[in-house]
């Protein structure tokens, strides 16, 4: 058992990560261990990503154990970047995070300011990179171990005096890589001499909106309020852009550092306000505000050219069924709501598929005339025993579910065969019964791989009216 | 008591009960197309307006546990009478639960005559889900029925659909499967049970048309009554079923003669 991390106090007492826990133990028996849990590490450190979503759209997580966040225009709205920088950290230390940053021109450089600084909050005016980041160790410039073990005994410890050299010398020992982090690549990054990608958390919206509470809200009827007012803006900029939501995402944040996410779908573009708005109160019935919440983010996640549209005549029945369709499905999840659609497959249990609301209708011709088929069909055909009186004859009693059925009419049987043009199909052959018991209750039966050899298997596939 | 003053305590009586039953009766006469005929001789005549309302909740159970799925039969055999109005085509169907008798299958509703692609069908995981569904469909007034299986309801949900039917003039069908439970706010109430079919006219040996037992427990405005029918999907219609092919007699020689031509087609 070896040591992950440790905290302050452990490392004053000489605790250090790699250290083996007898070890350590050695060194301080009072300390506590707790097992190491990356996948929630990592998971607890996306939800801190997703928190910083107040401070800015772009977010990213740096490794296992730091946030990459793009202020570039945002710092304004907190006072400034030194504000910002404040604000950040003031929140974070309010969670008890032992939190370090950095604030830069270039990402790397952030990185670097945060990872490898001598203070723990970091903030390099634009045009002064060079300065900031001549005095920090080689190792701040994320490259590989070899590279920066080789650098040191070159006697290049700072990367001052790595700048300071020509750039074909540090070429030739060191050329780039595919990976990116060559020791010259990923100097050029850290100087802004070349582009660095960032793929946030969340992608850049281009329909997002943003409420601020001055005081926060510890009620749903409050949240409903501000609901109203986010989604006329909402609903406006998409009017101006002739365009509709299909699918919106409201996040809210709270005081405590939790974000709550609601989705809900629409079955075509909208941008009427008063049906999305109603979409959404459904979802904010299952919000516990906690300690309240001190923001609000909408945010159109998927958008659709939706042009103006002509008034009816038919008195918009197609529009009030979509918005039907729509309510059922922002309560009962998306799945709940279908349409049945003919696939053409000869199998009855693939022969019908239920559709999405979101798909187009199939046309009725779509199911072509075959024998009658019940009303009622089991997903999984249920298990018989039933006595026929000769081996390929009509069956003429059957017992399902421990109950027997004397038959009193029959008709039949329909051969249903595998489908040999179907790659995947593993179905046996099949032999339906249409059978009528001597209380009128009609049934579909069917006996399976009729012409394999052995015990006969019957199944009941559904039930006539 | 004497025989004149209960002849007139019988007359007040009627009065009262003909004031509570006009403000219906006047709302259906006013418009002619909010009756909604099934078309079945023996039994349109005990409905007001030979017609069911259409602005209705309508319930119907079957008289035994295993006559439900005939119970569904019968009600996607009543809206198939039902004619579209106003672009009005989709028919929401809910269910609720995963059923013990399977799902609506949209084969077996062509087969009755309808149209599978006019359904929406709608999964809930409760009754009361079921009940919230019905009632969302039938205030969308944007649907031709709503159509819900549940396993029981109480009183005032039962009115609560009712009015939110009459509001939108769309007709609610519930099936029960709580047999007819006593207090229900239904415009009418069914029970249906499964009869012995005659054959099929070109297969002996086969079934022929669905036939039922229907009893029209209760009516409101109208009055009780019942009659065997056979749903014919071909012609869209409800036939009368005449009371003689089921004498004991010629079902057996029926069956005899079933048995008989199986054993000659198959040996």
């Amino acid at each position: 058992m070896v040591l992950t991390a440790v905290d302050q106090r452990a490392e004053q007492a000489g605790l250090l990560p790699g250290m083996r826990l007898v070890d350590a133990r050695a060194l301080a028996a009072g300390v506590a261990v707790e097992t190491a849990d990356p996948a929630a590490d990592q998971q607890a450190l996306t939800r801190l990503g997703l928190w910083c979503g107040r401070f800015t759209p772009r977010v990213a997580c740096d490794g296992t154990d730091g946030l990459l966040l793009d202020v570039t225009g945002c710092s304004h709205l907190f006072g400034g970047e030194p504000a910002m920088v404040q604000t950040v950290s003031k929140r974070l230390d309010g969670f008890g995070l032992e939190v370090r940053l950095g604030l830069a021109d270039t990402r790397g450089a952030a990185r670097a300011l945060a990872r490898f600084a001598p203070e723990c909050r970091r903030t390099v005016p634009p045009g002064n990179l060079r300065e900031a980041l001549d005095p920090l160790p080689v190792e701040a410039l994320g490259v590989m171990r070899d590279d920066a073990l080789t650098l040191r005994h070159l006697g290049l410890t700072t990367i001052g005096a790595i700048t300071r050299l020509p750039r074909t010398a540090l070429l030739r020992r060191f050329p780039s890589c595919k990976a990116g982090n060559g020791l010259l690549q990923r100097l050029d990054r850290i100087l802004g001499d070349r582009n660095e990608h960032l793929s946030p958390l969340i992608p850049p919206p281009a329909y997002r909106w943003r409420l601020d509470f001055a005081e926060p809200v510890m009620h749903r009827e409050g949240l409903e309020t501000a609901l109203v007012d986010v989604m006329a803006r909402a609903t406006a900029a998409l009017k101006r852009d002739h365009r509709g939501a299909r699918r919106l995402v409201l996040w809210c944040f709270g005081i405590d550092g939790s974000v709550t996410e609601h989705t809900v779908a629409a079955s075509r573009p909208t941008r009427d306000a008063d049906h999305l708005r109603r979409l959404l109160v459904g979802e904010l019935e299952t919000v516990d505000p906690g300690f309240g919440i001190d923001a609000i983010v909408l945010h159109a996640a998927s958008v659709e050219p939706l042009a103006a549209r002509q008034l009816l005549l038919d008195d918009g029945q197609q529009d009030h069924l979509d918005l039907l369709i729509d309510r059922l499905a922002a309560r009962l999840g998306a799945g709940a709501v279908r349409r049945p659609v003919a696939t053409g497959h000869r199998f009855p249990e693939q022969a019908e598929r239920l559709a999405g609301p979101g798909e187009a209708p199939a046309s009725p011709s779509s199911y072509p005339d075959l024998p009658p088929r019940p009303l009622r069909l089991f997903e999984r055909p249920e298990p018989l025993q039933v006595i026929a009186l000769i081996p390929d004859g009509p069956p003429r009693l059957f017992i399902w579910r421990r109950v027997r059925f004397r038959i009193a009419r029959a008709a039949g049987p329909e051969r249903i065969a595998p489908e040999w043009w179907a790659p995947d199909s593993c179905q046996a052959t099949r032999d339906y019964w249409r059978v009528e018991d001597t209380d009128g209750h009609r049934y579909w039966l069917y006996r399976a791989d009729p012409r394999g050899d052995g015990v006969p298997r019957w199944f009941l596939h559904g039930l006539y009216g | 008591m004497d025989k004149n003053s209960r002849l007139v305590a019988l007359a007040a009586l009627r009065q009262r009960i003909s004031a509570l039953e006009r403000p219906m009766q006047t709302r259906v006469s006013a418009e002619p197309d909010t009756a909604w005929l099934p078309g079945i001789k023996t039994l349109d005549g005990a409905l007001p307006l030979h017609g069911l309302t259409l602005g209705a909740l309508h319930e119907a159970a079957g008289a035994a546990d295993t006559d439900g799925p005939s119970a569904v039969a019968f009600l996607a055999a009543l809206l198939q009478r039902l004619s579209r109005r106003d672009g009005r085509e989709t028919i929401l169907v809910c269910e609720s639960g995963a059923g013990r008798s399977g799902r609506l299958y949209g084969w077996g509703w062509r087969d009755l005559g309808g149209n599978p692609t006019e359904l929406l069908m709608v999964r809930a995981r409760h009754d009361k889900e079921a009940l919230w569904i019905m009632e969302e469909g039938l205030r969308s007034a944007a649907l031709a029925a709503v159509f819900a299986a549940i396993r029981s309801t109480g009183f005032t949900m039962t009115r609560r659909l009712s009015l939110a039917a009459q509001e939108s003039m769309t007709p609610a069908l519930l099936l029960r499967d709580d047999g007819l439970a006593p207090t229900s706010a239904a415009a009418t109430r069914w029970l249906v049970r499964t009869l012995p079919s005659a054959h099929d006219s070109l297969d002996i040996c086969a079934p022929g048309a669905p036939r039922w037992r229907l009893g029209l427990v209760r009516c409101r405005g109208g009055r009780p009554a019942r009659g065997d029918v056979e749903w014919h999907h071909e012609t869209g219609a409800f036939r009368v079923v005449a009371a003689l092919g089921h004498r004991p007699a010629a079902a057996a020689a029926d069956q005899q003669r079933t048995l008989r031509s199986a054993l000659l087609r198959t040996g």
